[in-house]
């Protein structure tokens, strides 16, 4: 019993062209008898089982001139009365659609999504190293060091982690080891300059903080909750130690320090500017 | 460069015109996206969500200790595929709470693309899979809602796909192979892992799985017990498999596994949770009170007019392709497109489900809508220029023309593209008053980085003083810290379109406004000054 084209698996368009190739090899087999797969093999490789001599004319994965040609012969072989399609023919086409589906395709394909997806991820990380996208919160890679001690003397045992930006607010435990209340929290990092820059330091805090640039006090906000403070200074390029001390009596805690640079509009700290440091005395 | 060069033609060649200007369209999208994921604001939704998701997390990572994902507000009878990646990806990635949901939604709706595309041409060819992402590409409540809309997006994603699973195995009848089960199975599960109504896509299942018996016997795949065995084996597996995906997310479902979607899905269609009223074609009203033919309404008001055209054509030439075509199975995917475009619409009409915030609980219906669209725009472009090559070009032309403007809408839009009317109601401008514009709040971000960028501009004093107070409906979590909220003496108010709030102390002056197609959708009052005709205090 011949195959019926619908009973050939999508999966094995590999089997049905080698079957094809076998029959037309075979030198007492009729060629009609690959006919099926051949055609088989184009209804998968068009999605169009239905109409291949119109589906055919319209794919432009070949020449012109071929695809009519192939289109051709299949209308040729659809007619009641019409020639039979060749050996030839069918042995020209098993070898365009081996050279057309299957494996190297979906390997180009496949390795093209990937390469977009690195590219992308590349594109999102250059994004948040120059700050045009903010990064935030705690981050294994962030340039703020942050140490939060159970009393606010900045004494006994403390957790630290790294943050991507100085910018928190917390309605509970600071982190899983801290109390909700009466915790003190110390942030650094180092800011690198390249040349001479005007900063508009602007720091919130919630209940209460100072802030420390190159271990002079130039923010003391330690009993005011919830003003902005802010301070400006003409920092000489190089390396400055950013500190911030924090503290909290109860309920919601915050603490956010946004800058000014060379008067454009206060943000977070660009991480490009900023470099961890594991000592947060200096840089 | 070389490598580049020698690959690219390859790609062409490989993969034929239509698929490869897909592609670099889909490359080209995902590339956009990036850039412009963090333009996009914070929802009305999205908060609720983030939470959510962050108790689904927590709910695993105890082993089921953390139970509050099981009764936390009404989010418990949602599935939480959708949230549970956020919290994942916020974990993952050191970005900020929003820019982190924001990325996910931007990949989601770049998936939603790459399943238009993938729908398209499974049933009309590589043609109709391009013009059908071209046009999903350009609808702007699409585009809009895919960034930040926590439910309505994805859910529309994951219904795209569970089409494309289940046409799927009507395309491969009767030899349907076990990864077309798996596929069918994963992607019905999880369009109903985000929003319940996707049950409706285990309907869908179903009608493919008899398709696949009748055509199978039909051409006597199935003559014995065996195949049909088999046959009953895998259906029974994918719909297994659905019902896994489904609840997989889903803590409060996974403790009566049976039990609860389906009790969730009759909940949901009595839900009426709206008690705002909004303006419909002039009239303002609830969201029960709705007319009955709201949904078909929306959907001709906002949707390009690209679609509309390319739907009409669909619809004047689909009985003559219908009668042409001589596979069924390309007329049955057809058929389940229609009846997955019909059904949830006239569900909802004979329920008399409570609607608002435009026609965002029917986005999932616009993939399928820009496939037929496509269909449409394809198959007449193609019978005229078998009759006359200069009328096709003509039209091909204009296709192009509309679609460049509704592209250059999207980027005029933008970030907050759900604002979107067409023409029928006079654009934007038109819709003003009469329809609901700023519904979900994701104006706030841009009116808020302009305000900021204005006041720091115009008065870096009062930015830099010890505290700025503003009052309003939203915009609050955009703003610096030391921007406070006091509704009794603000310096700002700060209003959307939503709920009229934009128009609350219109007498005072307006310190910068957010504008699209010339309407105002964000307006910052300064409240600082007093209005010209103030009456003076009363002297004591």
């Amino acid at each position: 019993m011949m195959t019926s084209p619908d009973e050939l698996s999508k999966d094995s368009v590999e089997d049905v062209l080698a079957a094809a190739e076998a029959i037309l090899h075979d030198p007492v087999a009729a060629p009609r008898f690959a006919v099926p797969c051949v055609r088989q093999a184009w209804a998968i490789k068009l999605e169009d089982a239905a109409d291949l001599p119109e589906a055919l004319r319209e794919y432009d994965g070949l020449p012109k001139a071929q695809r009519v040609r192939f289109a051709d012969s299949w209308q040729r072989d659809e007619q009641e009365d019409g020639e039979a399609i060749t050996r030839g023919e069918l042995l020209e086409q098993v070898r365009v659609l081996r050279r057309t589906t299957a494996p190297p395709n979906r390997r180009m394909l496949y390795g093209a999504w990937a390469l977009m997806a690195v590219a992308l991820l590349g594109i999102l990380m250059l994004r948040m190293y120059s700050g045009s996208v903010g990064i935030t919160q705690e981050s294994s890679v962030g340039p703020w060091r942050v140490e939060i001690f159970a009393i606010k003397e900045f004494r006994g045992p403390s957790a630290v982690f790294r943050a991507g930006d100085a910018d928190f607010k917390w309605k509970g435990p600071p982190h899983e080891t801290m109390p909700k209340d009466k915790f003190a929290t110390r942030l650094s990092t180092c800011l690198e300059l390249d040349a001479p820059t005007r900063i508009d330091f602007v720091m919130v805090a919630n209940d209460g903080a100072r802030l420390f640039i190159d271990g002079e006090k130039a923010i003391n906000a330690w009993s005011v909750s919830g003003k902005s403070r802010t301070v400006t200074r003409e920092l000489a390029a190089g390396t400055h130690l950013i500190m911030i001390e924090h503290h909290d009596k109860r309920g919601t805690a915050s603490i956010n320090l946004t800058a000014s640079i060379d008067k454009g509009l206060p943000g977070p700290i660009p991480p490009a500017l900023l470099r961890y440091s594991d000592d947060p005395e200096k840089c | 460069m070389n490598w580049t060069l020698r690959w690219l033609p390859r790609l062409r060649w490989k993969l034929g015109r239509w698929d490869s200007f897909a592609v670099l369209w889909l490359l080209f999208a995902a590339v956009v996206a990036v850039f412009v994921f963090d333009d996009f604001g914070e929802t009305f939704d999205e908060d609720k969500h983030v939470t959510y998701g962050d108790m689904i997390l927590a709910w695993f990572m105890t082993f089921f200790e953390d139970d509050r994902a099981l009764s936390y507000s009404r989010d418990y009878l949602y599935g939480g595929a959708f949230d549970l990646a956020g919290a994942i990806i916020r974990k993952l990635l050191p970005l900020g709470t929003n820019d982190a949901q924001h990325l996910l939604g931007a990949i989601v709706g770049w998936l939603g693309l790459l399943g238009t595309w993938r729908l398209g041409r499974r049933i009309g060819g590589p043609a109709v899979g391009c013009v059908a992402l071209l046009l999903i590409s350009v609808t702007p409540a699409f585009v809009g809602h895919a960034f930040n809309n926590p439910k309505d997006a994805p859910f529309a994603v994951g219904y795209v796909w569970a089409l494309y699973g289940i046409v799927g195995l009507i395309r491969a009848a009767p030899n349907v192979t076990r990864r077309h089960w798996i596929a069918a199975g994963l992607f019905v599960g999880l369009s109903a892992s985000v929003r319940v109504a996707g049950l409706l896509s285990f309907c869908y299942l179903g009608l493919a799985v008899a398709f696949v018996f009748h055509y199978g016997h039909r051409v006597r795949r199935f003559g014995d017990p065996r195949s049909l065995l088999q046959l009953a084996g895998r259906a029974t597996g994918a719909f297994g498999l659905a019902w896994i995906a489904m609840i997989a997310a889903w803590p409060w479902a996974q403790l009566a596994p049976l039990r609860r979607p389906v009790f969730a899905l009759s909940y949901m269609s009595k839900f009426a949770l709206a008690p705002r009223k909004f303006p419909f074609e002039g009239v303002e009203m609830y969201g029960f009170e709705i007319p009955w033919d709201y949904i078909p309404r929306m959907l001709a008001f906002k949707l390009p007019e690209l679609v509309l055209v390319g739907l009409g054509l669909s619809l004047l030439v689909a009985p003559l392709l219908l009668l042409r075509e001589r596979d069924v199975r390309r007329t049955a995917s057809w058929a389940l497109l229609v009846l997955a475009v019909l059904i949830p619409p006239a569900y909802a009409i004979l329920k008399g489900s409570t609607l608002y915030g435009g026609i965002r609980h029917f986005l999932f219906l616009m993939p399928p809508l820009a496939v037929f669209a496509a269909g449409g725009l394809v198959a007449v472009t193609r019978l005229l220029l078998a009759r006359s090559r200069v009328a096709g070009l003509v039209v091909c032309a204009a296709i192009g023309l509309a679609w460049s403007f509704g592209l250059a809408t999207i980027v005029r839009l933008h970030p907050i593209q759900y604002i979107y009317y067409n023409q029928l109601t006079g654009g934007i401008a038109g819709a003003e008053d009469n329809f609901e514009l700023d519904y979900y709040g994701g104006g706030y971000r841009p009116a808020m980085r302009q305000f900021l960028a204005e006041l720091w501009e115009r008065e870096p004093e009062t930015y830099l003083s010890k505290k700025v107070r503003y009052a309003g409906c939203g915009g609050g979590g955009e703003l610096p810290a030391h921007f406070v909220k006091d509704d009794k003496k603000p310096d700002f108010h700060i209003g959307s379109t939503r709920g009229g709030c934009r128009d609350k102390y219109s007498t005072r002056p307006i310190f910068t406004e957010l504008v699209r197609d010339g309407v105002s959708i964000v307006i910052v009052r300064d409240l600082r000054k007093k209005p010209k005709n103030a009456k003076p205090k009363k002297a004591k």
